[in-house]
Formats: structure tokens, C-alpha cells, sequence
């Protein structure tokens, strides 16, 4: 279970105190997809960023299976992916195999399993013909596909996604889409960001709303649309926004 | 896990052109060129003929004074300051039109010898002429002495002997000094530069740092890891730079060939050089690193790089009038002084086992103190994610 508590974090801009998450508090159970919603600048990424531990909460803690993940990160950092959107984050000169590879070594996979699951993984997404090809050249597609795989390299129990679906096409955002629910068929634990409502409708049974680094909802998406007497979740969305803005 | 990434990290900077080019073409090239340089043009004896600009109304004795110098080409012009000005000549000659008449009467008759100061060929053509009317000017003193039953030896009271006290080519291998220090201390500051730039600000810039974070991989062995591969490659820029230069000097030149005499102590001159190179890597490298930290981007990073390694070079050029016997522990113990000096050193046959510990020694505290800075940088998410 992931249990959020309080959590905020400011930086220091200038002579500026920015201040991205506000005294954030939630749990996630296991198997469970969340769907993380907010504009721009809300502070959905400095949130999930805390939660993959390479960003230490101002005040508050995380704890993922009971573990304080800032105290003890190193317990936790093999139980989750990360996937930050549009920026992949690959080694250009590397192929892709090698990319896996190194992450593999990276998180202590031995050998012989490296090779089982980058074979599974080049299947499930796709990539065997571009596998040993510099990663260079490829296409944003084929690169994020090959960043889901490295996500998934160390068959994680966590998955944090990042608005993985910004600028694909639609065939790469639909195998997306269907990725989700096949982990989610493997009661992997998701909490994904995304400005596409439809998209969050269909995949999330819980949602998290975030407005200036404040959380303005938490709860299943049912109780949502009761909440609003509507099913609409982009006029929801909306309507939550401006109700933000004025309170 | 650090070998991991020490190894992956050399795999992905041996791949980057720009790696290849800084740390095995520009040596080379560098090398080729400079020892082209050396050899041809300034360690040349052939003698190059300079135009003189003599004013025609001249006395016709002066100018045989000046034809008899095979380096001059004696042209004859109405205006010898205006043709020295237009550049068709580099130095401009005027004397009396009956400059030998007044010499007989005791009279005064005046030259000028008149170049660009700026000219370093006009200035030694100046030297020339001076030195030949010098020697005129003597014939006529001891002429008159002699007419005046005077001993030439009154107006001589003592003798100066001015005198090198080195043996052999001493030119030769002063040239070479001052070439290997530059050469090979660039080699090692350029070596790893690509690799530095890229593995910290580079990986910042593409967020691969952050996908590298991720892993359950301690910070301190990726750190190592990276600080090892700009290390490695540093090093063996230099190594290769400094083998390239000695074949270059023994292949390809004969004065600067006969000067190097390694054969004498090649095993502690290699040790030597080694040692200082790869304290001065691992000391070069991670001060990089900082820089490359302190970066949000390639860009940044270039900014920042290119005024510190000009820095670099300043004791370069401080070291480059004192002379090997005037070096002292001071000159080993300050970093970035102590691989010129200690390069100055081999090149001139002399093997102290001081020297080079305080070489070593020194660095040490400088790489320790440099690495915990770069590391303390490393585990704060500020330097290490850069803006993003």
C-alpha cells in the first residue's frame, strides 16, 4: 500500500519560495490505478517524482509497503517503474537492447533472467526488429516503447507514468492504453498522470485532483460523477478547477 | 555496480565522435603539426633573405657594407621609410651620401636603421645590420687608435664572457619542453571533456540522470563510475598524446631527436610522466565534474568549461621563463603547476623521486577535496536534476 502523509515540497526560485505540493495526504492500495489530474504546473509531476524517491518531500513522509521510502529508498526503488512523458530519457548511442541491459545490471537482474525478459518484453511491445539498432535513430514511438520496457525491466509492483500517452500517435497511445490494463490484470499497483480525460475514464477506478500543489479530490470515480450529478469528466474537471480558483 | 557503470558510461563516450576526435585525432594532428612547426620553421638554419629599403643617395661604401651580408637583399629607393611602410621591404636604411668623407675628417656621419617594432624578423634584421656596422665602426677605431699610437687595449680595461652552461642542444630542448608541457597537459584537459560534459549535464539536459536515480544503485558508486570512465579517458589522451609527440620527435626530427636523449632513463622518465599524468586526470576530472554539475545543460556546461580551462594554462606560461634548476617543492605542490613543472623536469633529464612524490602527494589532497565536492554536489537534487 502506498501511504502519503502530509507531503509538501517547495523550491527555491530566485528570492522566490515556489511551493508545488501543499500538505498532500492519500493512500493507494494494491492493484489499484490512479489517475493523477491536473493543469499544467499543479504539481502532479513533483509529486510522482517524490514518489519514484528521487525528490525528498520538504516536510510530510511516503511509505510504500510500510517502508519510509526517503529513509530506506533503496528498499523500495526495485519495486517501482518510472515513466516521465515525453522525455524518454535514453542513451542515444546505445541500442535499445543495451539501454535494458545496463538497466537490468542497474537493478541487479542476473544474467540469464536480463535476457528472458528483454526477449519478453521486445515481443510485448513490438521492438524485436529495432532492439539492436542505436537508439539515435528512432522515432518518439519506438523510443517510448523502448522507456516502458526499462520501466518494466525489473518487473515492478509500482508503476508511476507520467502523461506517457503526450505526442504519441494514436496507434503508440492506444498500445499504451492497452498496457495499462494489462498490468492492471496483473494487479500491479498504477498511479498515472494525464490531461486526457477519456483516457482516465477508462482506465482509472480512482482519481486524485490536483490544483497548485493542493489536493482538490481523492476518491473512486463513481463517487465522483454522483458528487457532480454528471459523467462527464472533462466538464468535472473543469468545474472542480474553477471552484479551486475562487475558494 | 560501479564497474557497471564505469563500463557503460566508456561504451556510450568511446561512441560519441566528439570523444574520438578530441582524445585521438586532435593529438595527433596537434602533434603532426606542431613538430612540422618546430622542425621547418623555427629550428630552420637555412638563411631567409630580408628586403632592405637603402636610400639611393647613400654612400655607395655603406651599401657594399651591407651586400656583403648574404641574408640581405639591398634595394635602392628614393623613399626607404614609405617602402618599409608599404610593406615591400622590412627594414629601411638612410646614411650620409658622403658618410666616408666625414669619417676621414673626424667628422660625425649618422645611420638609421628604421622597422615595425611589432616585426620580430625587421627587429633581428635591425640586430644584424647594427652587428656589421658594429664591427665597422671597431676597424675604424683601432684604425685611429693605431694612427694615434694609442694600445687598443686602453680603452679595453676587462673582458666580458657571457656563456650557456649547458651542455648539447640546449635550444632544441627548450623547445621541446615548452611543446610536450602544452601538448600533453591539454591532451589530459581535453581528453575526458566530452565525457564530462555529457555524463552529468549532458544526462541532466536528455533526463537519463533521472531514470539513473531510480535505480536501487548507491550514488556514490555511479559518482565513482563516472569519475572513473572521464578519468580513464583523460588518461589515456594524454598517454596516447605524449607517445604520439616522442615517436613524432624521433621519427620525424633530427635536432629535437638528438636533444631528447630518453634512451638514458626511458623506464623512470615513463613511470615518471605516468604518475603525473594520472594524478593530474584524476585531479582534472573531477574538478569537471563539478562544472559539469553546476550545469543545467550541454550548453551551460560548455559556457562554464571553456573560461577554467584557459585557467588552466596559466601556469603554463608562468612556468615558461623559469628555467629547471630554478624549480623548487613549491613549483610540484601547487596543483596544475606541479604536472608543467614536473614535465619541464623529465624533458631535461632529471629523475627526482621528491619531485614526484610531491606531485602525487599534493594532487591527492586536491582530487580528495574536489571528489567530495562534486559528490556533496551529486547527492543534492538541486545540482543533480539541474532546472527541471
Amino acid at each position: 500500500m502506498i501511504d502519503i502523509q502530509h507531503v509538501s515540497r517547495s523550491f527555491q526560485d530566485k528570492k522566490k519560495t515556489i511551493e508545488a505540493v501543499k500538505g498532500v495526504s492519500f493512500q493507494i492500495n494494491k492493484g489499484e490505478v490512479v489517475g493523477l489530474l491536473g493543469e499544467n504546473g499543479a504539481g502532479k509531476t513533483t509529486l510522482l517524482r517524490m514518489l519514484s524517491t528521487i525528490l525528498e518531500p520538504s516536510s510530510g513522509t511516503i511509505f510504500i509497503d510500510g517502508i519510509n521510502i526517503h529513509q530506506e529508498p533503496m528498499k523500495i526503488k526495485g519495486k517501482i517503474g518510472v515513466l516521465f512523458g515525453s522525455e524518454t530519457g535514453l542513451y542515444d548511442r546505445l541500442t535499445a537492447r543495451e539501454n535494458l541491459s545496463y538497466f537490468a545490471k542497474l537493478h541487479g537482474i542476473s544474467k540469464h533472467e536480463t535476457k528472458t525478459r528483454i526477449d519478453y518484453l521486445a515481443v510485448r511491445f513490438g521492438m524485436k526488429d529495432y532492439l539492436d539498432r542505436r537508439v539515435g535513430g528512432f522515432s518518439k514511438g519506438m523510443r517510448q516503447k523502448v522507456t516502458i520496457a526499462r520501466a518494466l525491466i525489473h518487473n515492478p509492483e509500482i508503476i508511476l507514468l507520467d502523461e506517457p500517452t503526450t505526442g504519441l500517435d494514436i496507434t503508440s497511445a492506444n498500445m499504451f492504453r492497452e498496457l495499462i490494463h494489462q498490468l492492471r490484470k496483473e494487479g500491479k499497483t498504477i498511479i498515472f498522470s494525464s490531461h486526457i480525460m477519456e483516457e482516465v475514464k477508462q482506465l482509472c477506478e480512482s482519481i486524485i485532483m490536483i490544483h497548485k500543489g493542493e489536493m482538490i479530490y481523492n476518491g473512486t470515480t463513481e463517487e465522483l460523477y454522483r458528487q457532480e450529478e454528471s459523467d462527464d469528466l472533462n466538464y468535472i474537471f473543469m468545474s472542480r478547477i474553477v471552484r479551486g480558483n475562487l475558494s | 555496480m560501479t564497474w557497471h557503470v564505469f563500463i557503460k558510461e566508456l561504451k556510450d563516450s568511446v561512441r560519441d565522435r566528439k570523444t574520438i576526435f578530441l582524445s585521438v585525432l586532435l593529438p595527433i594532428l596537434f602533434n603532426v603539426g606542431l613538430l612540422f612547426f618546430l622542425e621547418n620553421v623555427l629550428m630552420n638554419e637555412k638563411v631567409e633573405q630580408v628586403t632592405v629599403a637603402v636610400d639611393s643617395n647613400t654612400d655607395p661604401v655603406v651599401i657594399s657594407w651591407l651586400q656583403e651580408l648574404k641574408e640581405l637583399e639591398v634595394e635602392l629607393v628614393d623613399d626607404p621609410v614609405e617602402v618599409v611602410k608599404d610593406g615591400e621591404a622590412l627594414v629601411a636604411f638612410i646614411a650620409d651620401a658622403d658618410f666616408i668623407k666625414k669619417l676621414e675628417n673626424n667628422e660625425i656621419p649618422s645611420i638609421s636603421v628604421l622597422a615595425d617594432p611589432t616585426s620580430t624578423k625587421g627587429g633581428t634584421t635591425q640586430d644584424l645590420i647594427s652587428n656589421v656596422l658594429t664591427i665597422k665602426k671597431q676597424d675604424y677605431i683601432a684604425q685611429r687608435l693605431a694612427d694615434n699610437n694609442i694600445d687598443p687595449l686602453t680603452i679595453e680595461p676587462f673582458q666580458i664572457n657571457i656563456e650557456s652552461i649547458s651542455e648539447g642542444d640546449n635550444m632544441s630542448l627548450y623547445m621541446i619542453s615548452i611543446f610536450a608541457q602544452l601538448i600533453i597537459v591539454l591532451a589530459v584537459l581535453m581528453g575526458g571533456l566530452p565525457a564530462a560534459n555529457d555524463l552529468f549535464a549532458g544526462e541532466k539536459e536528455r533526463k537519463t540522470m533521472e531514470a539513473l536515480l531510480m535505480t536501487p544503485v548507491n550514488r556514490f558508486h555511479i559518482i565513482v563510475g563516472k569519475w572513473m570512465t572521464i578519468s580513464a579517458l583523460s588518461m589515456l589522451s594524454g598517454i596516447f598524446s605524449c607517445i604520439t609527440f616522442i615517436l613524432g620527435v624521433n621519427l620525424f626530427t633530427e635536432r629535437l631527436a638528438d636533444a631528447l636523449q630518453l634512451d638514458k632513463n626511458i623506464g623512470f622518465f615513463t613511470v615518471s610522466l605516468l604518475i603525473g599524468i594520472i594524478f593530474f586526470a584524476l585531479l582534472i576530472s573531477s574538478i569537471q565534474m563539478i562544472i559539469s554539475l553546476l550545469a543545467n545543460n550541454l550548453k551551460e556546461a560548455q559556457n562554464y568549461i571553456s573560461p577554467i580551462t584557459t585557467l588552466a594554462m596559466v601556469p603554463y606560461f608562468v612556468l615558461i621563463g623559469v628555467s629547471v634548476t630554478e624549480l623548487n617543492s613549491t613549483h610540484f605542490m601547487i596543483p596544475f603547476l606541479n604536472i608543467y613543472a614536473l614535465i619541464k623536469q623529465l624533458i631535461y633529464g632529471i629523475y627526482d623521486v621528491t619531485s614526484i612524490l610531491l606531485v602525487a602527494g599534493s594532487s591527492l589532497v586536491f582530487i580528495i577535496i574536489s571528489f567530495l565536492v562534486a559528490y556533496a554536489m551529486f547527492m543534492k537534487s538541486k545540482w543533480v536534476l539541474g532546472k527541471s
